[in-house]
């Protein structure tokens, strides 16, 4: 494979099945022979395939439905597609969701070696970057207290300052900015603008065609499971507009 | 990029926040570790020792029974409920899901060799003569035991996941293991026809080896040493097995929750 390629996805499909009534129950299992068919076949994605390079941010679009976040899923490894290739040359981490693994009842300091952890941090390298987190979070005098008493917009910073510290090639980012006020959302320009320009590749789902238009390069919109348009950001960006 | 020290980290995380969040809150914490097979020993010893005609040491075979019965059915539960509690963090991050398993396990069997201290301490007091022969016995036993429970939780975990009923299920299974388990009575007592049952069940085996290393030890009797072999290589072919299963079946697993 091309080294300058980070993510390279070709015909990939995946099909959800959904039963008529969902048959979770051994009872029901048992009885699978007779209508084990019937039920829908529900194409999420078909036959997707697009090119990243290093560096470059690529933004998924389209409504809600439309399978970014399934694609974004299968990008980042918790289903496993069922026809196409994906090779992924670098190491990712996924941020389909901020905090992930924040447990209320805990505490700042253990959620932050928790989330840390479980987004591939080491503990020594969470200790090294301990004071860091906190500063940026803005948490300090908080750190005692349970996450359940933090305010909505201190979790947030906080799982912020931590998915920060991570270091990958590749980010996956699923309508993280989406979050937070006027004045996080502006801090959260500048790491993205960082990341950028440290020259990482991030690929993030957006509804904000004027977000994308000013940072990403490449764009894919998505309707009903398949590709609608891949090219330049703006051009995708006007598209999903008008649609 | 995951290394293997972030594995370890993620394991050791996970069984220490499971183990802090499972007593929070609670004012005799941790305390209840023990609470628990404490008391549903001495229920038993009260009732079991007036109506059987009990031998020697009967309270400390009591005990030891209690324990490692009540180590087995919390660890099959934890395990079972292992990846469906960390269901929020499966659907979102990947990981090895294995280290889930492992730590659940991990939370029992803490619990079951602090539970162990005391039932030495007990021993202690009893002027119990223990031997390093019968202490090793124990000690191939347990880990016997731990592998037997790795392998079940194996395939409960994903099992738990597929199938809801299973929950109901084990829980029924659990509570005709302990009869079927010689944690009151002696196999030797029993008819034929239902010691043939009961010595179909391995637990059976593997509470045989702890006692016979911690209680019997003047006439710790050799075969037990080719019992302990045997049983070794049962557990360990089974937990092979369970690891396979879990490894074919873990990739879709995210699709069932």
């Amino acid at each position: 494979m091309d080294k300058n390629v980070a993510i390279e996805v070709k015909n990939l499909s995946k099909t959800f099945y959904i039963p008529d009534r969902k048959r979770t129950t051994l009872v029901e299992y048992l009885k699978a022979p007779v209508n084990a068919f019937r039920g829908q076949r529900f194409e999420v994605l078909k036959d997707i395939s697009f090119k990243v390079n290093h560096g470059e941010t690529l933004a998924i679009m389209g409504n809600n439905g439309s399978g970014k976040s399934t694609l974004l899923k299968i990008l980042a490894e918790i289903y496993v597609p069922d026809e196409g290739k994906i090779h992924i040359n670098g190491s990712l981490v996924p941020f389909l969701e901020l905090g992930v693994g924040f447990n209320p009842e805990l505490t700042g300091y253990e959620n932050i070696y928790l989330n840390g952890i479980i987004l591939g941090m080491t503990k020594k390298f969470i200790e090294k970057k301990f004071d860091e987190i906190v500063d940026f979070a803005e948490i300090r005098e908080f750190l005692d207290l349970p996450l359940k008493n933090y305010s909505t917009g201190m979790q947030v910073r906080l799982a912020f300052s931590i998915a920060f510290m991570s270091h990958a090639d590749i980010y996956l980012l699923d309508e993280v900015f989406a979050v937070g006020d006027l004045h996080f959302q502006e801090k959260c320009r500048v790491v993205f603008k960082e990341l950028k320009e440290k020259g990482k590749t991030i690929i993030f789902v957006s509804h904000s065609p004027e977000l994308i238009k000013s940072f990403c390069d490449k764009a894919i919109l998505l309707d009903e499971g398949k590709i609608v348009k891949y090219g330049n950001a703006s051009e995708v960006a006007d598209l999903y507009v008008k649609s | 990029m995951r290394t293997k020290q972030n594995y370890i980290d993620l394991y050791k995380e996970f069984f220490i926040t499971d183990f802090k969040l499972r007593y929070k809150h609670s004012l005799l914490g941790f305390f209840w570790v023990i609470i628990k097979p404490l008391s549903i020993f001495t229920v038993m010893y009260l009732i079991w020792s007036s109506v059987l005609k009990t031998g020697e040491n009967f309270a400390l075979y009591l005990l030891l029974g209690v324990i490692t019965i009540n180590f087995f059915n919390e660890a099959v539960t934890f395990g079972l409920q292992s990846l469906y509690i960390k269901t929020h963090i499966i659907l979102k991050i990947n990981f090895p899901r294995e280290i889930v398993v492992f730590s659940a396990v991990t939370i029992a069997t803490i619990n079951f060799l602090i539970n162990l201290g005391i039932f030495f301490i007990f021993a202690f007091i009893n002027h119990l003569a223990l031997t390093l022969p019968g202490v090793i016995l124990a000690f191939l036993g347990i880990i016997a035991l731990v592998m037997f429970i790795l392998a079940i939780s194996m395939f409960l975990s994903i099992l738990g996941v597929k199938f809801h009923d299973i929950r109901h299920l084990v829980e029924l299974l659990l509570q005709l293991i302990f009869w079927g388990t010689p944690v009151v009575y002696d196999v030797n007592v029993l008819p034929a026809k239902i010691r043939d049952v009961v010595n179909l069940n391995p637990l059976t085996h593997i509470l045989v080896l702890l006692r016979g290393g911690l209680l019997n030890n003047p006439q710790m009797s050799d075969h037990l040493w080719g019992n302990a072999l045997l049983i070794l290589v049962l557990t360990l072919l089974f937990v092979i097995i369970g690891y396979a299963f879990f490894k074919n079946n873990i990739k879709r697993i995210a699709e069932y929750f």
